[in-house]
Order: C-alpha cells, then sequence, then structure tokens
C-alpha cells in the first residue's frame, strides 16, 4: 500500500448500480453470457461511490486482499487501464474474478456503504476494468524480476496453477505447467458455464501467463507420466500441486448407476469443455431429456440447473436444506429462480427408478425438515418419516461435490493425505510432507470457490519464494497485505 | 379378364392371364420363397430361389419367368425342391458376409445388441446396417438353423464412398439384379447394370466410374429396392426399419412430386417414390436430401419477439399480437413477400393482409437468393416501415433499413436476430395445406410427422392475425399456375437440381449435394476450411482386417511411461469426442505407440481416415490402472482371451508375462476368420495361440467362452478383453477355482482421468470408476447387464453424429 493517505473523498451517494442483463427468458434458451457488462461512464458513476475508507474493510474481506480502493479511485478518475495494471500486480485472473468470486460474503458483505445501504459493486468494477483493457487491447506484461535459475513445475492448469504461474514467473523462475485435459483452464474451462464465464477470457488469461514464458504442457497427466518424484530428479526445485478436486462425489443411493444420470462434472464437461451443445459439429454426444432433476446446492448445482433450461429441459432443483443453507453464490441462486429452474427445498433423493431398459424415470425423495443448529452453526436437518415422493424426470445431475482426485497422491507415496482425500499441507506455508512440495486450491481443501484456490496459490507461492532462497518459511510474520 | 385354373401343391387355385407361376401362387396365399423376383420388375430368374416342379415340364424351372397355364399342376416344396433351395442360399451365403447367422450365440447377442454395430465395413450382420431389414436373412431363416455347409469367400472389396448419398458394399451384393431392373423400368437406359464376370461380378455404372458422372439422377429407387445392405443410404441407413410412411408433397421445387416419407420416433428419416412407376420418380432431393435438410440442427424452433429493446422467445399470443400492431401502425408502408411453393392456404393469408394493409406484395420465385432490384431499392430508400418476408431474402443491411421486420423461416439465419418478430413455420411434411400440382390442379399435402417447439403453419399464423383485422380470407382466392414451359425437370437431369429452396443453399444441410455441382452459401464456403488442430503424428496407419486400423502415433511421453493394460484418450479433432483406447505397443527409444482402432462410429472412423503424416489433436494416457502381474511369473500358467479390439488389447499383457517366465496361451476368437489379426504377432509372445471363429472357418467353431469352458480350470490367470457380450460369455464360463480372472472394460467416457464418472461400473456391490480403479476388474464381479447399458445410452444421438465420407474423405 501507498504511504500516502488516500484522498479523502466525499462518497457520491448514487443509488447502486444495476448490472444490465439478458432477459431471463431470452438467455435460458442460449449460452450467452447473463450480464452485458458496463460502459465507463456507469463504472465511473460507481466508482464514484466508494468512500475510500482509511482503513478498507473490503481488502481485508478478500482472500488475496486486492487494493480495492485504490483500483476503484483510477476507474472513479477515468483511467480502467490504471485500474486493470493495479489490479493485475495482485491478480492473475481479475476478469475471472469480478465473474466468479462471492462478492455478498467477501469484499461487498464488509463494504461499509453495506451497513446502512447497497456495498459498492466491486465485482462489477473488477470485471469491468479486465474487459476494458482485454478489449481495447490496454494489456500490459507486468514487469518481470530477474532470472533466478530455479525451475518450478505445477501441477493442473485450473485458476491455483495459473495464479501461481503467473506469480512465480514474475518472481523470475522458470516455470512449467503439467494439465490433464487437452485444454488449459481446469474448472474454468470444464465447469463454469459459458453463460457465467465465456471461455474467450479464460483463453485471454492462459495467453497471458503464456506471454510471462510458462510452458504448458497440455494431456500432461502427471503420475501417469513423470511422478512427482522423478519431476523433482528432473531439476525441478520445487513443485506447486493445484490438481483441484476433480473427483465427483455420489450420492450412494440405489439406482445410481442407471442411464441418465450424472455427475455434474460430466453434465459441464460434456457441453462446456466438449462443445456438446454444437452436437454435431463436435463430437461429444448432448444430454437428451426433457426433465432434468440436479441434486445439490452449491454453484456447481446452478450451473447444472441452468444448463439443463439451456439445453431446452424442464429444470429442477432439489437440495436437502432450505434456500438460506444454500452455499451457492446469492446471484446464481437469484439468476437461476429468474430463469425457471423449480426449486424444490428441503427435499432428500432417497431412490433412482428406472424402466427396464436401466434408464431412469423418477427420483424418489423424502422431506426434510430443519432441526436444531450443530457445532459449526449450520441447522441439522432430518427426514419426515413417510413424506417419501417421486418426481419424473429423464435425467438426473448430482452436484454435491467433488473430492481431490486420488491418481497424484496414489502414485507418489511420500505425499500425505487426509482422511477426506485432501493433501496434507502446513496450513500456514502450505508446504505438503514432501518439503520441495507445496499444494493449494481444492487439492486441499476439498471443493471451495475460484477465489480462495488463487488466494491459497499466492500464499504457496510466498513460501515457495522463501524455499528457493533458502530462507525459514515461518520465522517472519506474514506482512498485513498481500 | 380371362381366368383360369391350374393346381399348386394338391390346390385348385385361379389366376388371371399373363401372370407368372410364382404370382399365381401368391395370389392365392400361397408361399414360394424368393428374393430377385419383384411386382413391378421384369422376371429376371437370378437367384433362382423360386424354383418349383411342374408336371411335364424337364427339370426344375423358376416361378418367377414361367407363365401360368389352364391345368398346370405346381408342385412347391418337395424334398427335392427344398434341398436345392438349401444349396442355393449356401452358395449366396459364401459369398455374402454372414458369420453372424452361424453363430451359435446369435440369438442371445443380437438380442443384447439391438442395434448393429456402425463400423465403416459390413463385414457380418453384427455391423450391418441392413440387419433388422435384410431379405437374404429372412428367406434364409426358415431354411437354415444356422449350419451353413459351403464356407465364406470374404474378397475385402472396399466399400465405395465416393458418391453423393449412397454407399455401395458390393460384399454384401447377391447380384439379384433388382437395381438396374428398376433403374431400367424408371429411365429407359439404366444407369447401371452387372460389370464383369464370375466371381468380379459387380453392380456398376460404365467403366465403373462414379455414378455421379454418369446418367445416374439419384432418384434413389435401386437403394430402396436393394434387399441386402450393398445400396445404402449413407445418412439413414443406420435409424433400421421405419416404424411408419406416410404420403406427402415434396416442395423444394414446382413439380411438386408426391413422395413417401418413412418415420421412426416421430422424425422423418427416410424417403422414396410413391409408386414404382415413371411419373412419380424422385430427383436426389426428395430421395436423399429431404430428411437430412428436415432434420438439420439449424432448423428455427423457436419463435421470438423484442422487448424492451430486447429479442427474447415469444409466448402464446404475443405474435399475432404485435403482428397486428406492427400492421397497423406502418399501413401503406408495408412489404410482403410470398414464395411461389408456398402453400394455397399461406400465400392467401399474405395476400389477404398485404391487400388490406395496402401493402407491397412481391413474389419470390425458386433459385431466388433475394429480392428483385427495384424492391431492394426501395428498402434502401426507407420506402418501408414494416415488411413481412417468407424465407431468407434478406440481409442484415436492408433489414436495418426495416424499422419493424418480421421474417417467418424454417431456418436460422443471420438476419433474424434483428427482426422485431421471428417466426418458425413448418415444413411441407411436418404441415398439412394445399399445394399445386404440375397442371397446376390444387392437391393436398398431409403432414407426416408432429410440429416441434413453436413451429407452427404460417397459414395458421395469418388466419388468426386476419381474424384480429376482420379480414375474410375466402376472398382471396387463386388458381396456381401449371409448371413453366421451360421448367428443368430435375428427375430427369442431376444438372436441374435446384439450388436454393426460400432463399436457403440446400446444399448447406445436404453436404453430399456439392458432389452432383450445387454450391453451398458463400459464408458457408469460408467455414468447411477450417484447419484441423494437431499435436501427434501419424507414423503409420493401415486397415488390418476390416474396420480395424493399426494406428501408431509418435508420443514420446506416452511410449515412455505405458504399461501393459493402460489406455489412452485419443481425439482425430479438436473438436473431437474424447474416446478411449487400449494402447496395444510401444517404444519408449523410438517413442511410438500403437493402437488398435476399431470402427464402431464417429470418434473411431474419424481416427481411422487419417493418414499417414496426419495428426491426431489429442493422445492423453498412458491411463488407467496397469494390470498387476507380480504375483504370475516363472512356473505360472496365463490364459488370455481376446475378442475383436481385445485380440490386440491381450498382446502387450502376453508380452509382459512371457517376459517374467510364465506360460502364456492366448485364445482369439472372431466372427470369421477374415477378421482374425495379430495371429502370428501374439505367437511371438505366447507359447501357445488358440483360434476360434463363431463361424468355424479358422479354428474350433465357437468363441473365447468355449475355450474358458475346456481349458481354464488349468489356469492362474485368466483375463478376457473384448466386446460386453463376449467377457459375459467368458464370466459365465469361467470355473470357480481360477486364481484370478479379469477383464478389461470399456465404458463411454469422457475425460479418462477419473473426473467425469461416466465409466462407472457396479463390481460386486461396489460402484467403480473404469478409467482410475481399472480397467481390470473381477471377471466375475462385473454387471455386464449395466455395463452393456450404459455403453448404449447414446445409440441415436450416436447415428446422428455418423461421420459423412463425402468422395471417400470423412467429414464430420
Amino acid at each position: 500500500m501507498p504511504e500516502e493517505k488516500p484522498r479523502k473523498l466525499k462518497a457520491s451517494g448514487l443509488p447502486r448500480l444495476k448490472m444490465p442483463e439478458q432477459d431471463p427468458n431470452r438467455r435460458a434458451t442460449n449460452f450467452e453470457e447473463v450480464p452485458y457488462g458496463v460502459s465507463l461512464k456507469m463504472a465511473m458513476d460507481e466508482a464514484s461511490r466508494c468512500m475510500q475508507c482509511p482503513r478498507p474493510r473490503c481488502m481485508q474481506a478478500c482472500p488475496v486482499h486486492i487494493r480495492i480502493p485504490e483500483f476503484i479511485a483510477e476507474i472513479s478518475k477515468g483511467d480502467p487501464a490504471a485500474a486493470a495494471r493495479k489490479l493485475k500486480t495482485q491478480t492473475a485472473l481479475p476478469a475471472v474474478c469480478g465473474r466468479v468470486c462471492p462478492q455478498e460474503i467477501q469484499c461487498e458483505g464488509s463494504c461499509v456503504l453495506g451497513i446502512r445501504g447497497e456495498p459498492v459493486a466491486i465485482g462489477t468494477l473488477e470485471r469491468f476494468s479486465a474487459d476494458y483493457v482485454r478489449l481495447n487491447n490496454l494489456e500490459e506484461p507486468p514487469q518481470k524480476a530477474p532470472p533466478t535459475g530455479k525451475k518450478v513445475a505445477i501441477i493442473g492448469c485450473g485458476p491455483a496453477g495459473i495464479t501461481a504461474a503467473a506469480d512465480l514467473a514474475l518472481s523470475g523462475h522458470e516455470v512449467e505447467i503439467f494439465e490433464a485435459l487437452h485444454l488449459p483452464g481446469g474448472v474454468l474451462m470444464y465447469g463454469i458455464p459459458q453463460f457465467r464465464l465465456p471461455k474467450e477470457i479464460v483463453v485471454s488469461e492462459v495467453e497471458a501467463i503464456k506471454k510471462l514464458g510458462v510452458k504448458i504442457h497440455l494431456n500432461y497427466i502427471v503420475g501417469k507420466l513423470r511422478t512427482i518424484d522423478t519431476l523433482l530428479e528432473d531439476g525441478f526445485d520445487a513443485i506447486f500441486i493445484g490438481a483441484g478436486a476433480g473427483l465427483p462425489i455420489f450420492l450412494g443411493i440405489p439406482g445410481e448407476n442407471s442411464v441418465g444420470v450424472f455427475s455434474a462434472n460430466e453434465f459441464l464437461t460434456r457441453f462446456n469443455l466438449m462443445g456438446a451443445y454444437d452436437f454435431p459439429n463436435h463430437g461429444t454426444t448432448p444430454i437428451k431429456a426433457k426433465n432434468i432433476i440436479t441434486v445439490g446446492g452449491g454453484n456447481v448445482a446452478m450451473d447444472s440447473s441452468r444448463t439443463a433450461l439451456r439445453i431446452g429441459a424442464k429444470s429442477t432443483l432439489v437440495y436437502r436444506r432450505a434456500r438460506e443453507q444454500m452455499p451457492a453464490r446469492a446471484e446464481e441462486v437469484h439468476h437461476a429462480e429468474q430463469e425457471g429452474v423449480d426449486f424444490q427445498m428441503l427435499t432428500n433423493p432417497k431412490r433412482v427408478i428406472a424402466d427396464k431398459e436401466g434408464k431412469i424415470v423418477a427420483l424418489e425423495c423424502v422431506k426434510m425438515e430443519l432441526g436444531e443448529p450443530d457445532e459449526s452453526g449450520r441447522r441439522s436437518v432430518s427426514e419426515i418419516a413417510g413424506s417419501e415422493f417421486q418426481i419424473p424426470c429423464d435425467a438426473l445431475v448430482v452436484a454435491i461435490g467433488n473430492r481431490p482426485n486420488p491418481l497424484l497422491p496414489m502414485t507418489c507415496h511420500s505425499l500425505k493425505t487426509t482422511k477426506k482425500g485432501t493433501i496434507e499441507v502446513d496450513p500456514e506455508t502450505l508446504q505438503t510432507t514432501i518439503p520441495q512440495v507445496f499444494a493449494g486450491g481444492d487439492v486441499v481443501s476439498g471443493a471451495a470457490t475460484v477465489i480462495s484456490a488463487m488466494g491459497q496459490a499466492k500464499r504457496a507461492v510466498r513460501s515457495i519464494n522463501k524455499f528457493l532462497k533458502g530462507e525459514p518459511l515461518k520465522d517472519e510474520t506474514p506482512p498485513a497485505t498481500v | 379378364m380371362d381366368t383360369f385354373k391350374l393346381t399348386i401343391d394338391g390346390r385348385t387355385v385361379e389366376a388371371q392371364k399373363g401372370m407368372t407361376v410364382l404370382q399365381a401362387a401368391k395370389n392365392s396365399g400361397i408361399f414360394i420363397p424368393s428374393l430377385c423376383a419383384h411386382d413391378e420388375l421384369s422376371p429376371y430368374g437370378a437367384c433362382r430361389l423360386c424354383v418349383v416342379e411342374i408336371d411335364g415340364v424337364r427339370g426344375t424351372p423358376t416361378s418367377c419367368t414361367t407363365p401360368a397355364a389352364e391345368g398346370m399342376n405346381v408342385r412347391t416344396n418337395t424334398e427335392q425342391l427344398q434341398l436345392q433351395r438349401r444349396r442355393t442360399i449356401e452358395l449366396m451365403m459364401s459369398g455374402h458376409p454372414s458369420p453372424c447367422f452361424s453363430c451359435d450365440s446369435r440369438e442371445e447377442c443380437e438380442t443384447e445388441k439391438v442395434q448393429p454395430t456402425r463400423g465403416g465395413h459390413a463385414t457380418r450382420c453384427g455391423n450391418c446396417s441392413n440387419r433388422p431389414g435384410c431379405e437374404l436373412r429372412s428367406v434364409a431363416m426358415p431354411n437354415f438353423d444356422r449350419d451353413i455347409g459351403l464356407p465364406l469367400i470374404y474378397d475385402e472389396s472396399k466399400v465405395e464412398r465416393n458418391d453423393p448419398f449412397i454407399d455401395k458394399d458390393h460384399n454384401l451384393c447377391i447380384l439379384c439384379g433388382r437395381c438396374f431392373r428398376v433403374c431400367e423400368k424408371l429411365h429407359g437406359k439404366p444407369a447401371i447394370s452387372i460389370a464383369n464376370r464370375g466371381k468380379n461380378a459387380k453392380i456398376a455404372s460404365e467403366f465403373e466410374k462414379a455414378w455421379s458422372s454418369e446418367e445416374c439422377t439419384f432418384c434413389g429407387a435401386c437403394v430402396e429396392e436393394c434387399p441386402t445392405g450393398c445400396l445404402t443410404d449413407r445418412w439413414g441407413k443406420w435409424f433400421g426399419v421405419p416404424e411408419s410412411e406416410k404420403e406427402t408433397v415434396c416442395a423444394m421445387c414446382p413439380k411438386h412430386c408426391r413422395v413417401k416419407v418413412k418415420i421412426k420416433d416421430g422424425r422423418i428419416v427416410g424417403a422414396k417414390s410413391v409408386s414404382l412407376s415413371k411419373d412419380d420418380v424422385l430427383c436426389a432431393l426428395g430421395a436423399f436430401a429431404l430428411p437430412q435438410i428436415m432434420n438439420t440442427r439449424n432448423r428455427l424452433l423457436r419463435a421470438q419477439i423484442v422487448k424492451n429493446g430486447e429479442q427474447v422467445p415469444a409466448k402464446g399470443g404475443e405474435i399475432v399480437e404485435r403482428f397486428v400492431e406492427i400492421l397497423e401502425n406502418a399501413r401503406g408502408k408495408i412489404l410482403v413477400t410470398e414464395h411461389e411453393c408456398g402453400f394455397y392456404e399461406s400465400r392467401k393469408g399474405l395476400r389477404a393482409i398485404a391487400d388490406k394493409f395496402g401493402a407491397k406484395l412481391v413474389k419470390t420465385g425458386y433459385g431466388d437468393t433475394e429480392l428483385d432490384a427495384q424492391t431492394k431499392r426501395e428498402i434502401e430508400g426507407g420506402n418501408f416501415e414494416a415488411a413481412v418476408v417468407v424465407g431468407n431474402y434478406i440481409d442484415e443491411k436492408l433489414a436495418e433499413k426495416i424499422p419493424h421486420l418480421i421474417v417467418f423461416d424454417f431456418m436460422k439465419t443471420p438476419v433474424q436476430k434483428g427482426a422485431e418478430l421471428v417466426i418458425p413455420f413448418a415444413i411441407f411434411g411436418e404441415n398439412a395445406g394445399t399445394v399445386g400440382d404440375r397442371n397446376g390442379k390444387k392437391t393436398t399435402s398431409a403432414a407426416a410427422v408432429a410440429t416441434r417447439l413453436d413451429q407452427r403453419p404460417i397459414s395458421g399464423v395469418l388466419s388468426e392475425v386476419c381474424q384480429k383485422c376482420g379480414i375474410n380470407v375466402k376472398a382471396f382466392d387463386f388458381e396456381f399456375e401449371p409448371l413453366h414451359a421451360d421448367f428443368k425437370d430435375p428427375t430427369v437431369d442431376k444438372k436441374n437440381l435446384p439450388e436454393i429452396c426460400l432463399g436457403h443453399y440446400l446444399a448447406d444441410y445436404a453436404p453430399d449435394l456439392e458432389l452432383l455441382g450445387l454450391s453451398p452459401s458463400p459464408a458457408k464456403t469460408v467455414s468447411r476450411k477450417t484447419a484441423k488442430g494437431g499435436g501427434f503424428e501419424i507414423l503409420e496407419t493401415r486397415t488390418i482386417v476390416p474396420n480395424f486400423h493399426e494406428v501408431t502415433i509418435k508420443a514420446p511421453d506416452m511410449a515412455k511411461y505405458a504399461k501393459a493394460g493402460q489406455f489412452a484418450i485419443l481425439m482425430a479433432n479438436s473438436d473431437s469426442e474424447r474416446s478411449p483406447f487400449t494402447i496395444v505397443d510401444w517404444n519408449a527409444e523410438e517413442g511410438w505407440v500403437k493402437f488398435i482402432i476399431e470402427e464402431v462410429g464417429r470418434s473411431s472412423a474419424e481416427i481411422g481416415s487419417l493418414k499417414k503424416g496426419d495428426k491426431l489433436a489429442v493422445a492423453s494416457g498412458p491411463l488407467g490402472t496397469p494390470i498387476n502381474l507380480e504375483a504370475f511369473g516363472e512356473g505360472s500358467k496365463a490364459l488370455l482371451l481376446g475378442g475383436c479390439y481385445g485380440i490386440g488389447a491381450i498382446y502387450p499383457i502376453a508380452r509382459e508375462l512371457s517376459a517374467r517366465g510364465a506360460k502364456v496361451t492366448c485364445a482369439i476368437e472372431a466372427s470369421s476368420s477374415y477378421l482374425l489379426y495379430f495371429k502370428d504377432k501374439l505367437g511371438t509372445v505366447a507359447d501357445n495361440v488358440i483360434v476360434r471363429t463363431r463361424d468355424g472357418s479358422e479354428g474350433k467353431k465357437g468363441g473365447c467362452s468355449d475355450v474358458v469352458r475346456e481349458i481354464a480350470a488349468d489356469f492362474d490367470l485368466l483375463v478376457s478383453i473384448g466386446c460386453v457380450f463376449m467377457m459375459k460369455q467368458c464370466a459365465q464360463a469361467a470355473p470357480e477355482n481360477v486364481k484370478t480372472a479379469l477383464c478389461a472394460l470399456n465404458p463411454i467416457m469422457v475425460d479418462g482421468t477419473g473426473m467425469c464418472g461416466a465409466c462407472r461400473v457396479s463390481v460386486g456391490d461396489e460402484m467403480k470408476f473404469a478409467c482410475v480403479d481399472g480397467p481390470f476388474f473381477p471377471l466375475t464381479k462385473v454387471d455386464f447387464a449395466e455395463l452393456g447399458k450404459r455403453r448404449t445410452a447414446y445409440k441415436l444421438l450416436e447415428i446422428e453424429a455418423m461421420p459423412r465420407h463425402i468422395g471417400g474423405k470423412c467429414h464430420s
């Protein structure tokens, strides 16, 4: 943070900017992005609402501690390019974060303006500045530190891997990413749908790290080709694992292997990564169904149920708790409801009913009721006896979470994992049980958000930098910011 | 009419003058098997199945060529005749790839695999598109159980795909001559006939040139009449036997031919002429392109309306309400277009509103892609406040000059993005209406299938509009004009095929038309040229047996780390599917990996069509857990069973086992000897190679499961790799005391790294992912029935995705 005290600005007192969006009826039939984006004038007006707090609470609430008031100040001055430059020093993926972060519980949730009225639309402003420089070709590669001669391997080219790659490359290391799929981007590519995060943005963010000199090996499955051990033997001085949580959890109910039951990963991958909505121009077969039920209450469940609408199906969402307990981003829940997803709350799947050809025809569910909060503060739920009922359907999408893929630890025995299958790390330094190996993102935290993965990646990079310099990882107190 | 009596099989029956003995029998309900005979074609006497005995006639004449006569005494089913027919069928079968017919597991296999495998070549009934409708099978079935006595000679001639629309698999031809006889009947001088003699005889055009370069008009009659799978409609053949047929009218040119459409699952999957008379001959559009055009993904299905400056899906009555509003506000400054092939009802409606609101009415014709110059000038001059356009006649630039644009169309076009109202209409076949026949006489055209989503007949929308405006549509009666004197009939010459219908280039939706000289729209020509993405060079590729390609690619990383039993995900192009294939061989030093690609659908056909030097877009692997062979070294005995692609897949396992010192027996099975491969290669790494064929043409008759039943008890390790059916049979045959019995599963996968769960299988009581937990699982614990169902979950869509081989090239 600069030393000079930010100019005391009087907040403009304008109402919060409302992002113009595609009409819900229209967008439920296409894969185009829902919000249209804002103009410079709109962004400047919104930026003028920021109080420029001397001790910004938004920054503390951000997992990567972006200096939010500073970039907003640049926008209010009418210089989105400067705002983007500020952002880029702290986040490799502003265009992505502006779209997929749960701002309402992070930066915007802590905005002082939100106490009495509406918080500053920080996400919208972040997205605006990133889009502005991308669309106007104003992006400038940030300054790289002089080469250190050290080599770092990154496993996984998702949000954590891209963030770590950018920071490590800027620190002067030689960086190589190993990605299992045939396109870089990880969950940004296969999971989050086009209408929420256009793939062109992911492509351009990946291009940006390539410009920093990062080498990306596609179709490269670490563990099946080189392992962690052989990578270290081959001269990598450190490794960052950002392999994500890609192993889908199923419900464990009878009939789950029926034809027409999909993991959200499969359902979304077919349409996003493999372009099944463009079948048969793309070879991957789409899912043809008239009534699709999605089980779950997170962002992935919202993405799946909204994708279901877009392929022309009636979309029902089944969640065992109440709407207030849904972990999904508020905007996603709102969008899903607006577009016509039928929410069946306090409903738990019990059994998949299939016809004689093994194809799903209905989902048997039971009604649930809310009980007392448990230790975590989340209210427990219990079944209401005898309330079983059936919802007819011809496809079921299970979106109740993911676990890290066991492939990597299976091929590297000195890498310890937790009972949940996540990689065991020092919570502060993110160092794994192998000293040269660090990990971050969903592979450590289980299925979480893009921004928390990025936050962890940044912390891991700080540890890696110290490690490569031979400095102790823990001795210093971490700086207040960054 | 002259009638007379004769005796057939002891029954006195009546016949009419001019009937053949076969017809007389059929007429009285007496069945005589026949193949080449056809009621509407000249007698030919080629197949010799319809032989009979007639008192006073020497030998056994063919009833299809013998005129019936008064007082004849005919026997149709004596022991001698039955024997003769059996011999005839045996002879036909020996030249027709029919090993499935002889297979002891035929019924069981065909119940399980309801649809034939979609291979490039029909090497057996199991991958012949015509299996459900094969006439040869249906005449053979009552005469044989499966004991065909003559050996099968498969000459492996290539499937000819150099012509539009028609696949020619000459291996299946029985030379019944129906194709060229129907061609002769319909066109006078036939475009095709039998070329060469004896063993080399085949159906061909003159000098065996491509049919498209000859007289052939692609009327489809030969394909329709072919009793086997020799001549097939490339696009429609995998849909199987249609559920029903309905007569309607094709309106792609002013001739308005009657056409019979074939319907399956509520959609039109084929078309044919309503009769085998010269008057009803179709052109290539009616016979082949029609179903492709009707089913294209580019059909416009949703109605759109602009609200608050944004186009949104229109609901219920909104369309009509806005329609009327626009007309009323723009009175006197409206343009209405009608198409000369439009239904009577629609054109009446358009004329009515044009009259009521003082609109300029313009007629568009066949071949037009835009409006006349005068009208265009008027639009550019801003003369029109609103326009009702039927079809694709104005571009985006013109559309900008029309404040309120109403578009009726059956295909999606760019101009619709800016239209105030977009109304999808149902075309002929989806919509009943009145058209003019070639003489201008009004004739009805029936709806054959239901409309989809928001599709409606234009007349339906217009009649509501007229009702709202108080217009009496009846007053706008008009007469159709007869066909213009200089009309060029496309059924006579393919040069006359119309390129455009309602402003749309037809070749955009039925690309085979390009081979007949029709051009696609200028925009499409550009987008077709997209380069294939590539990364993994094909070092060598060859077809080892029909439908099986041995493909070697350069992949040094994979070659370095591959282990026996692993697979890789391959994609031919960047827009292909990710499909798993077993790694069959590799060389770390030379950096290559080898696969056996069995053609079973689009993805494998795409890879199979690549040439040496081409590049595969994606090769990701090695994947899966290698087979654990640690326990099997010196002194242990292994039995490896391979069928279809599994023959290749057991090779690396055999190699490793033998390197470990184990005694290896490989048993391989195929439908027939011409589908066996790797016999020698397996011999180099195995102590013993057992061969089984389903038709007994090589080795003992039977399959791997018979080998299991006979000798498996002596082995320590059993590994079975092949199709689900073969592995299931092996599981059933496996003795209980075998120490380790494994199979390698091949479910549908998307990523192949454990991410999607598409490949989940039930093994015992557990759910396993074949890609990471497998592919090897205990043979006797796998739920094969579930695996089979999950593998065929996309069968209908997979048909739609089948690549089009145009001009010998594989197009996706």
